[in-house]
C-alpha cells in the first residue's frame, strides 16, 4: 500500500511532465525535446529560491511558474517560431539544441553537482488506516490535481481553450477563422513549460535532492508517460503518468533503485511496440499529403573533381610531419568523431531519420572491442569487427518496432534506447566493469604492426574514415540512395511504388550502427579507458550537431563538421567547459538559418522561407512608396 | 467472358470514427477495362482507392487482383502484385529528379541487384536479401551496369509518352516542376513497372483544358494498348469519353453504375450532384447532367 502511494505521488509529477509534452505535441505536433530540460531548470531555481534566498514553499512555486513560464515563451520565440511552416522535423532538432542549451547553463550557473533540496515540508507525519504519509505527499498530490483541474476547465471552458482545441485539431483552419495560431502555440509552450517547473520542483522536494542533470530522465520520462496515455491526450497523459509511477514504485521496490531507468525505457520502447498510439490516442492513419521539396534538400552537397579530393586526402596525410604529438591525437579524435556521424549521414541523412542516441551504438562497439581485447584476449582486427556487428544487431533490435512509425516517434525511441545502453554499461559491473570503466585497452595492431604512436593512430583512423566515406559514398550513389530518398521524402509514395520503408529504414540504421560500432572501437583504442560517463546524451549532441554542421547528404559533411566542431574547442580551451552550451548553440542557429550545412550549394531559397520573404518584401515595398 | 475479374471488390467498409465513408461498395474490373469512379467531394471515392492500394486498411471486404487476395497487403506488396497508383494532390519525390522519381517506381519489379526476393516478407530474414542488395550496391556488378542501361531507356520511354512536356526536364529535380508536370512525373512512375491495374485518382487536378484534353488522348493510347485502369475524376467529359463503366458514389454507398451513356441519365446521379429539385422525374426525358461544383469546364450532356 506504501509503495502504491509512493507510486501515485510520483506519478502524479510524471503526469505533470507528460501533460507538458502532450498539450504542445497536440497543439503544434511538435514534440518539444527541451521539456525535460525546463522541468530541471524548475528543480534548480527551486532549490535556489528555497535554499539559498529562503523563501516560503508559496513563494518558491510562484517564482518557478513565472521563470519557466518566460523560458517557455522564449522557447518557443528562438525555436519555434522562426521555422515558419518548416517541417516537424526541424522543430524537433531546435528544440533538442535548446534543450542542450538550457541543460548547459543551468549546469554553468548553479554548478554540476547534486543540491540538496531544504525539506519545505515533513515527510511521513501523519498516519491514516495504519500506512504513513507525509504533508509532502499530500501538498504534491494536491498541487498536481489542481494543476490537472485547472488544465482541464481552462481548455474545456474558456474562449482561449477553445482556440487551443480549434487549433490542434486543424491549424489552418482555426488560422483561417480568425484564431492567431501562433500566439496559441506559444501560449502551449507557457503553460507546458509552467507545469514542467511545477513538477521541478515538487520532485525536488520529493527526493529531497536535485542536479542540473536530472532534466534529461525527467524528459525520456515525460515522453514515456505521454506516450502510454496516447501524445496530444491530455487525459491519456495523466492516465499514462500515474501508470508509470505505480510500474516504477513496484519496479523499485522488488529490483533495487537501477531499475527506474530500464523501466521507464522499457515502457516507452513496449508502448510503441505494441500500441504506438497509447491508450487513449491512436496515431493518423494517412498524413497530409505533404508538399514538395523538404527541409535538408535546399542545397545540393557540393562536388569536387577526384583530383581535388586527392589533394584534399593528401593535405590530411601530410599534416602528420608538421604537427606535434598533441595535435595528431587530438586529430585521431576528429577522425574518429567524424566516422561516428558518418553513421548520421546514412540514416539521417540518406534515409531521413532523426537519431538521437547514437551514442548507444558507439558505446556498445567501444565495449565490444575493450571486452573482447581485454579479457579475450582477441587480437585488434576481429575485435573490431566485431565492434560493428555487435552494435548493429543490438540497435537493430532494440529499434525494430519503430520504423512502422515516423518522425517523432523514432527520435524519442532512439533517444530512450542510447540512454538504455548508457545504463546497462553502468549496471552490469560483472560484465562492463561498472562506473570504474575499462582501462589499459590495447592499443590496434595490424599484421603483427603497432599502430602506438601518434603519427600512425592518425594515419590509421584518417584511413579508415576515408574508406568508410567512400563507402558511403557509393552507397548514396547507388540506387539504394534513391530508394533511400524516396523513403525519406514521403514514406507513402515510396511504399506505393513497391519499397518497404520499414525494411529500408531499419537497413539504414542497421549500416549507420554498425559504423558507428567501428568508431567505438577505434574510440577504445584511442583514448585506452572507456567509462558508461562517456557515452552520455552529450556524445549524441556532437553527432547530430556534426552531420546537420557539415550536410548530411554527403560524406564529406562529416569532416567538415567534425573538424570545425572538435577542433575549434581546442582552441578556445578557456571556454572547453562552455562546448556543449556552443553546440547547441550553433546547432540551434544552422537548423534556422542554413539547414543544409556547409558542405552545401544552396540553389534557391528553401520553399518554407517563401511567405516570410514575401512579406517581408510587401513591407519593405509599402515603405519606400 | 473470363472467370475471374481482374480486380475484384466485395462489401468493402471503412469508417472513421462513427462516420462511414465507404460502405459496402462491390466493383470488378475485367482484363482491358477502363472503370471511373465519380461522385461529389466527399463522397468516399479517394477512400477507396486508398484502401484497394492498400494505404489505408478497410475494416472489411475483400479485394482481390486476378484472385489474390490483397486485404492484408501492405502498399508495397500491392505494388509488386502489379497494382500501382498515382495521388490526388501529387506525390513526387521533390529532391530526385524527374528521371530518379520514375526510376523509384521500377522498385515494385525490379530484381536485377536485389537477390532473394522471396525472404523480403520474413522479419529479421529479411536482412539476407537487404545485405546482399547493399553489398551488390557498393560493388556494382556488371549485370546491374547493363540494367541501369536498361532503365533509363524506359524512363526515357515513359517520358516521351508526354511528348515535349516532361523529356526537357528529365534531368531536373522534381520540387521545380509545375504542377501539372508533377502529375505526368507520377503517371509515368506509376506507369514504368507495366502494372497490370493502373489506379489514377484525379490525373488531371489542377490542369486547364488543353493540359487535360491532352491527359485525356494519353490515357485513350493506354486503354488502346489494352492497359486496365481504375480512374476517380471529376471531369465528366473526360469520364465519359475514357471509361467503359462508370460507378457513381455518394455518402461511401454506390448509388448507379453501368456505361457513361446510363450513368449520365440516372435521375439518382443528378440528385446526388446537383439536389433533388434538379432531378428529372424517372421517366422524364433527361435533362443536362451538368454538375456544377468544381467543374470550371464542364461537361455537356
Amino acid at each position: 500500500m506504501d509503495i502504491l502511494l509512493a507510486g501515485i505521488i510520483s506519478g502524479s509529477t510524471y503526469a505533470l511532465i507528460a501533460l507538458g509534452v502532450s498539450l504542445i505535441y497536440g497543439v503544434s505536433n511538435i514534440v518539444n525535446f527541451a521539456h525535460g530540460a525546463t522541468f530541471a531548470i524548475g528543480a534548480m531555481l527551486g532549490w535556489f529560491v528555497a535554499s539559498v534566498l529562503g523563501f516560503p514553499l508559496w513563494a518558491v512555486i510562484i517564482v518557478v511558474i513565472a521563470a519557466t513560464a518566460l523560458l517557455g515563451w522564449i522557447i518557443h520565440f528562438i525555436a519555434i517560431k522562426p521555422l515558419g511552416s518548416a517541417p516537424p522535423i526541424a522543430a524537433l532538432l531546435t528544440t533538442f539544441a535548446v534543450g542542450i542549451i538550457l541543460d548547459n547553463t543551468s549546469q554553468r550557473i548553479f554548478g554540476a553537482e547534486t543540491r540538496r533540496f531544504p525539506a519545505l515540508l515533513e515527510q511521513g507525519n501523519l498516519e491514516l488506516f495504519g500506512f504513513r504519509f507525509g504533508t509532502l505527499g499530500l501538498v504534491i498530490l494536491g498541487v498536481s490535481l489542481a494543476c490537472f483541474v485547472a488544465l482541464a476547465l481552462f481548455i474545456t471552458r474558456t474562449k482561449y481553450g477553445r482556440a487551443i482545441r480549434a487549433t490542434a485539431q486543424d491549424s489552418e483552419a482555426a488560422q483561417q477563422m480568425g484564431i492567431p495560431v501562433a500566439r496559441i502555440q506559444a501560449a502551449s509552450f507557457v503553460i507546458a513549460s509552467a507545469l514542467g517547473g511545477i513538477a521541478g520542483v515538487l520532485v525536488g522536494m520529493y527526493y529531497s535532492n536535485v542536479s542540473p542533470t536530472i532534466g534529461f530522465m525527467a524528459g525520456v520520462q515525460g515522453f514515456a508517460a505521454a506516450t502510454l496515455g496516447g501524445l496530444g491526450s491530455l487525459a491519456g497523459a495523466v492516465v499514462g503518468g500515474l501508470i508509470l509511477g505505480i510500474a516504477e514504485a513496484f519496479g523499485v521496490s522488488i529490483w533495487g533503485d537501477s531499475a527506474r531507468q530500464l523501466i521507464t525505457f522499457g515502457v516507452l520502447i513496449g508502448v510503441l511496440w505494441i500500441r504506438p498510439g497509447g491508450i487513449l490516442g491512436r496515431v493518423p492513419a494517412v498524413g497530409s499529403e505533404p508538399m514538395t521539396g523538404t527541409f535538408f534538400g535546399a542545397g545540393r552537397p557540393l562536388t569536387l573533381k577526384p583530383w581535388q579530393y586527392a589533394v584534399l586526402a593528401c593535405a590530411g596525410i601530410l599534416l602528420v610531419f608538421p604537427a606535434s604529438d598533441y595535435i595528431l591525437r587530438a586529430g585521431s579524435l576528429v577522425w574518429i568523431y567524424a566516422l561516428f556521424a558518418l553513421s548520421l549521414t546514412i540514416v539521417s541523412g540518406f534515409a531521413g531519420q532523426i537519431v538521437l542516441g547514437q551514442a548507444g551504438a558507439l558505446a556498445i562497439g567501444a565495449y565490444t572491442s575493450a571486452l573482447l581485447m581485454t579479457k579475450a584476449e582477441w587480437p585488434f582486427v576481429p575485435s573490431f569487427l566485431a565492434a560493428g556487428l555487435v552494435a548493429a544487431v543490438i540497435s537493430v533490435i532494440l529499434v525494430a518496432p519503430t520504423w512502422r512509425l515516423r518522425g517523432h516517434y523514432v527520435s524519442m525511441a532512439t533517444l530512450g534506447t542510447g540512454a538504455f545502453i548508457a545504463a546497462l554499461a553502468l549496471n552490469l559491473p560483472w560484465l562492463t566493469n561498472g562506473a570504474r570503466g575499462i582501462f589499459a585497452i590495447p592499443r590496434p595492431e595490424i599484421f603483427g604492426f603497432e599502430i602506438a604512436s601518434a603519427p600512425a593512430m592518425y594515419l590509421f583512423t584518417f584511413a579508415i574514415l576515408v574508406v568508410f566515406m567512400l563507402l558511403v559514398g557509393r552507397l548514396g550513389k547507388s540506387h539504394l540512395g534513391r530508394t533511400w530518398a524516396a523513403v525519406r521524402e514521403d514514406e507513402v509514395a515510396a511504399a506505393s511504388s513497391g519499397i518497404h520503408p520499414a525494411a529500408y529504414k531499419s537497413l539504414a540504421f542497421g549500416i549507420g550502427s554498425a559504423i558507428a560500432g567501428f568508431a567505438g572501437a577505434l574510440y577504445a583504442s584511442q583514448l585506452t579507458y572507456i567509462e558508461p560517463a562517456q557515452f552520455g546524451i552529450n556524445l549524441s549532441v556532437l553527432a547530430v550537431t556534426i552531420v546537420v554542421l557539415g550536410g548530411m547528404r554527403a560524406p564529406m559533411g562529416v569532416m567538415v563538421g567534425a573538424l570545425v566542431l572538435v577542433a575549434v574547442p581546442e582552441i578556445f580551451r578557456p571556454l572547453y567547459e562552455w562546448r556543449y552550451f556552443f553546440y547547441g548553440a550553433l546547432l540551434l542557429a544552422l537548423v534556422i538559418f542554413r539547414p543544409q550545412g556547409l558542405w552545401a550549394r544552396v540553389e534557391k531559397v528553401p520553399t518554407w522561407l517563401h511567405a516570410p520573404l514575401q512579406r517581408t518584401r510587401a513591407l519593405v515595398g509599402r515603405n519606400s512608396e | 467472358m473470363t472467370a475471374i475479374p481482374l480486380l475484384a471488390v466485395h462489401g468493402l467498409h471503412k469508417s472513421f470514427g462513427g462516420l462511414h465513408v465507404v460502405d459496402d461498395v462491390e466493383l470488378s474490373i475485367a482484363e482491358g477495362e477502363v472503370v471511373s469512379i465519380i461522385g461529389p467531394n466527399g463522397s468516399g471515392k479517394t477512400t477507396t482507392l486508398n484502401l484497394i492500394s492498400g494505404v489505408l486498411r478497410a475494416d472489411a471486404g475483400s479485394v482481390r487482383l486476378a484472385g489474390t487476395e490483397l486485404r492484408h497487403f501492405k502498399p508495397h506488396q500491392i505494388a509488386a502484385q502489379g497494382l500501382t497508383r498515382t495521388f490526388q494532390n501529387g506525390r513526387v519525390i521533390g529532391n530526385l529528379t524527374v528521371r530518379d522519381n520514375v526510376l523509384v517506381g521500377l522498385e515494385a519489379v525490379q530484381r536485377v541487384g536485389r537477390p532473394l526476393p522471396a525472404l523480403r516478407g520474413i522479419p529479421g530474414i529479411r536482412w539476407i536479401p537487404l545485405l546482399a542488395e547493399t553489398v551488390l550496391a557498393i560493388v556494382g556488378t556488371p549485370a546491374l551496369r547493363r540494367q541501369n542501361v536498361l532503365d533509363n531507356a524506359a524512363v526515357d520511354a515513359q517520358i516521351a509518352r508526354f511528348g515535349e512536356r516532361l523529356a526537357p526536364r528529365t534531368e531536373n529535380f522534381s520540387f521545380t516542376l509545375s504542377y501539372a508536370n508533377r502529375r505526368r512525373t507520377e503517371i509515368a512512375r506509376a506507369l514504368i513497372s507495366q502494372p497490370r491495374l493502373l489506379v489514377l485518382d484525379e490525373p488531371t487536378a489542377g490542369m486547364n483544358q488543353t493540359e487535360t484534353a491532352e491527359v485525356m488522348h494519353q490515357l485513350l493510347d493506354l486503354k488502346a494498348g489494352g492497359q486496365t485502369m481504375l480512374l476517380v475524376e471529376h471531369k465528366l467529359d473526360l469520364v465519359m469519353t475514357v471509361s467503359d463503366r462508370v460507378i457513381v458514389l455518394d455518402n461511401g454507398r454506390i448509388i448507379a453504375q453501368g456505361t457513361p451513356e446510363q450513368v449520365r441519365n440516372d435521375p439518382r446521379v443528378i440528385e446526388a450532384y446537383l439536389g433533388k429539385r434538379h432531378a428529372p422525374a424517372p421517366d422524364a426525358q433527361p435533362a443536362v447532367a451538368q454538375p456544377a461544383h468544381s467543374q470550371p469546364t464542364g461537361a455537356t450532356a
